[in-house]
């Protein structure tokens, strides 16, 4: 299977008034995994659709391989795709599923033989005459995935197919998911809502957020340097406190809050602007000591007090009250320790390069 | 639901009165007609069955009832489902309003329709005919109504709803996705409809097939009022015939105790195929979140489509309707329909003047009434025991109230005569009572769907909560089970007293001369040759419904929405 490079260029795509795709651009690799990430209703999926030909978009246009190709969907266009709700025909067979796929003529013998080498290769050889009803999830999603391969598509779209799928099987899932791609090396798209598949199997992600791109990067890149306060949110941050930034001397950046005083810190590039600013930071970085701790200076601290703790098994969550604002903090839990009780009066530390400075 | 006591308490009390009400309303009346057609001189007899079943007009009947409604069956589906493929699948004009127009037929009542078309098309006297003949020079009549082909076009018009109902919203349910992905495969649309489309909505086409075909087979109006003049009759129609014209000598009760029995036979199949045919096709095709189908560009062809929709609802729904009114507004049936010619006097005399009419409309009314009044409450007491206490033997009561959903009006007023006739102490017939207690028996099972389905969104716990609030078990059903089933009931009230108001299968066998329900009305009228009086009283009836539909509509949908 040779794979493609496809690029999308400005895509618009408006419903009713108001515009579900605004001027999408991005390039996926050949034989790239791409992830796109986004909460429900941010047109992801509306995306994958004009991707596939089955919506057409108000403007913009897509090439595969360098050739801008119709929007509209041909039979020439070789694209398999796998929906969320995995869309197998419930009268058929699994082989006649998987048969249906195959585009232009095949002879029955080249028919059995495709259909037959796909399903081995994904492991469900032993139900190619069971109907899908019979199926469990996994070899639901596998004959999904085969009806979209048995073509030998150069590209594969994915529409969020672990979305109802329970956790465990849904590791085991993505992980194959991860192996037969790099196998066949197809060039393959990737919807979901779901943080933890774009991270861990996409070799980049793009994050939209009401029909914009808001980042596109790598998933650790898009992990550790959100670029703005909505990405950042969907990729786990909670804590967002607003000030002031102020350039203090050479490479010293002063953040000052209303809700947690002064902070300082130095950075060496990518100085944030000046100005009404949110500070944000995860809460596994933000760390609780008793209120007489020494304060290291490489670090930022602020005074509060414990509103609630929440034990969770591997960390412990708390809602600590500063100034007039609350902050979730993380804490890993050690053997034998007690949560700290609510009530308490505590310093709260954190490394200020791991947070992130926004306008605001 | 816990209960110690080993006393006679209130669950027990239920279900007496349960198994009370379904057995003397309907297992008793169905076994008299089985008893009556098999038991003759002391002991079972089949010879004399087969015998009745070898008389020429017998199987006649039954010919001409599997022809009819085969032919109802094949028409109505396809009408049906093109209609429904059009509102759901295309780019039709003004698809929604389309599509509640092609639910209007449900409405009306056929026999009424059958009269319309009869004024219109019959050879000679047919106002359309004559156009053709008197003005065009025709020398034939262009279409005669009272033929084969006239009754099955007439019952097309008025069925077709049922799989039009079923396919329409079988295309809307179904997840888009499932065509789309054979869209990615390559398909092209030809493909798509018959290898993926046609198969996925073949169980609801079936369904709704057989629902035509059940409700044909059982049909008296119809096929009473257009085959009379050419000797067309199917088997409620030779019931009717039997248990009228020939004052109920023994023979003919016989007769049509056996034609019920084969009626009733008939359904079951009918039935019985209806549910394998479900159980089968039970696909889960229901999209949860999606978007809609992509519609199919008709192009060219959409506004003569649409034409033809709109030509279709007018020549079905419009011109029956009008002619109805006009005819029934004539000094003498039979001159054009000139304003000299025109007058409110037959409705005034229909309204409030002549007593027959006067009373056939107080009479359904009060039917209608008493008969929904009833059956809601009893519908909410079998229903309680079948869905809610586990009591043994409650598949029997299930069974005894879901039987007249099958059974045709036509049998059901055959054993309502054999058992309330005086032979077992109670003589009712040629009174209001016997007819209510037929409507009892007729409309009991959707009383028991509609509190069914209520019932079993309430929770066993919510009842254990309240007996666990101290309440007793009579309490909790009456402050927390009556409120929250209420909708269900309300439900029950109105799918029961809507079609006992157009009612005329069954109370033609029973009424008397003080007991006609308006149906009986119309259709003696017309059969007296009172066609103008009769198409008045039609007229009135078909203001009534309508009106009556509408107001049930807001009712239901405002009581919906708080």
């Amino acid at each position: 299977m040779n794979s493609l490079r496809i690029d999308v260029d400005n895509i618009v795509f408006s419903y009713g008034v108001a515009p579900l795709l605004r001027q999408v651009s991005f390039s996926v690799e050949a034989g790239e995994l791409f992830a796109v990430l986004g909460p429900s209703g941010s047109g992801k999926t509306t995306l994958l659709r004009v991707i596939a030909g089955l919506a057409q978009p108000s403007s913009g246009c897509i090439r595969t391989g360098g050739a801008a190709v119709d929007t509209a969907l041909s039979p020439g266009r070789n694209v398999g795709m796998v929906f969320q709700s995995l869309s197998l025909w419930p009268h058929m067979t699994v082989f006649e599923n998987v048969a249906f796929g195959i585009t232009g003529p095949s002879s029955e013998r080249e028919t059995e033989q495709r259909v037959t080498n796909l399903l081995d290769m994904l492991d469900i050889a032993d139900t190619r005459d069971a109907r899908p009803d019979c199926l469990s999830g996994g070899q639901r999603q596998r004959v999904a995935l085969a009806r979209a391969l048995v073509s030998e598509p150069r590209l594969l779209l994915l529409d969020d197919p672990f979305a109802n799928v329970e956790h465990e099987l849904r590791v085991q899932m993505r992980h194959d998911l991860r192996v037969v791609q790099r196998r066949l090396g197809i060039t393959t798209i990737l919807v979901t809502h779901d943080l933890e598949d774009a991270l861990s199997i996409a070799d980049r992600v793009a994050v939209v957020v009401h029909g914009v791109i808001e980042q596109i990067g790598s998933p650790a890149s898009i992990y550790d340097f959100p670029s703005s306060p909505a990405v950042a949110r969907f990729v786990g941050v909670e804590n967002f406190i607003p000030g002031v930034v102020a350039h203090v001397e050479n490479q010293t950046v002063e953040f000052s809050s209303p809700d947690i005083g002064k902070l300082r810190w130095s950075v060496a590039r990518d100085r944030p602007a000046e100005g009404p600013s949110l500070l944000s930071i995860r809460p596994h970085a933000l760390h609780i000591h008793p209120v007489d701790t020494f304060r290291d200076g490489r670090y930022s601290w602020f005074e509060g007090e414990i509103v609630t703790s929440e034990f969770l098994g591997e960390v412990v969550r708390y809602q600590v009250a500063v100034g007039g604002i609350l902050v979730s903090v993380k804490q890993l839990h050690f053997l034998g320790t007690p949560p700290t009780p609510s009530g308490t009066p505590v310093l709260v530390g954190f490394d200020p390069t791991h947070a992130r400075v926004f306008p605001g | 639901m816990q209960n110690k006591r080993t006393g006679f308490g209130t669950p027990e009390l239920l279900f007496a009165l349960s198994v009370g009400i379904l057995l003397v309303v309907v297992a008793f009346p169905m076994l008299l007609i089985f008893f009556n057609a098999f038991w003759v001189d002391g002991h079972f007899n089949v010879a004399d069955v087969v015998k009745v079943l070898q008389r020429k007009e017998t199987y006649q009947a039954l010919l001409n009832s599997l022809f009819l409604s085969g032919g109802v069956t094949v028409t109505g589906t396809i009408v049906g489902t093109f209609f429904a493929w059009l509102v759901t699948r295309t780019d039709l004009p003004f698809k929604k309003t389309m599509k509640l127009l092609f639910l209007v037929p449900f409405m009306l009542p056929a026999f009424i329709g059958a009269l319309a078309w009869k004024m219109l098309l019959s050879p000679r006297a047919g106002y359309i005919n004559r156009f053709f003949m008197d003005v065009l020079g025709f020398d034939n009549p262009i279409f005669d109504i009272y033929t084969y082909a006239g009754i099955i076009l007439v019952e097309t018009m008025y069925l077709f709803p049922f799989v039009f109902i079923q396919v329409s919203g079988a295309l809307e349910r179904m997840d888009p996705t499932l065509e789309e992905s054979a869209r990615i495969s390559g398909a092209d649309l030809f493909t798509i409809t018959r290898k993926i489309t046609i198969p996925l909505v073949l169980p609801s086409i079936l369904s709704g097939a057989l629902l035509i075909m059940l409700y044909s087979m059982a049909h008296f109006g119809t096929v009473a009022v257009l085959g009379v003049e050419t000797g067309i009759y199917n088997i409620p129609v030779l019931i009717y015939e039997k248990i009228h014209q020939s004052a109920g000598s023994f023979d003919s009760i016989r007769t049509a105790t056996v034609l019920a029995t084969v009626l009733v036979i008939t359904a079951a199949l009918i039935m019985w195929t209806q549910n394998r045919v479900l159980a089968k096709g039970k696909y889960q095709i229901i999209a949860g979140k999606s978007f809609r189908p992509t519609e199919l560009k008709l192009r060219g062809l959409r506004i003569p489509l649409f034409a033809f929709c709109v030509l279709y609802i007018a020549f079905t729904i419009i011109l029956p309707t009008a002619t109805i009114f006009l005819v029934g507004g004539l000094k003498t049936y039979g001159l054009p329909f000139d304003m000299e010619n025109l007058t409110w006097a037959n409705y005034h005399h229909i309204l409030f003047e002549w007593d027959l009419t006067r009373d056939s409309i107080w009479n359904s009314i009060t039917l209608g009434l008493a008969s929904a009044l009833i059956t809601m409450f009893a519908g909410v007491i079998v229903s309680y025991v079948i869905v809610k206490m586990k009591v043994k033997g409650k598949g029997i009561l299930e069974f005894l109230g879901m039987l007249p959903f099958s059974v045709p009006g036509s049998v059901i007023a055959l054993g309502v005569i054999l058992a309330w006739s005086g032979k077992f102490g109670i003589s009712i017939y040629n009174t209001v009572w016997i007819i209510l207690v037929a409507y009892i028996a007729r409309y009991m099972a959707f009383s028991l769907k509609a509190n069914s389905a209520a019932l079993e969104q309430v929770h066993d716990s919510l009842v254990e909560a309240a007996r666990a609030s101290g309440a007793t078990m009579a309490q909790a059903l009456k402050d927390v089970v009556i409120p929250l089933v209420r909708p269900g009931m309300v439900a029950a009230f109105f799918l029961i007293f809507l079609p006992a108001l157009r009612e005329l299968t069954v109370s033609v066998l029973l009424y008397g001369p003080t007991t006609r329900t308006i149906g009986v009305a119309i259709y003696t009228l017309n059969e007296d040759g009172e066609t103008v009086y009769s198409a008045a009283l039609a007229g009135i009836a078909l203001i009534i419904i309508v009106v009556g539909e509408v107001l049930i509509k807001r009712l239901v949908t405002s009581k919906n929405g708080a």
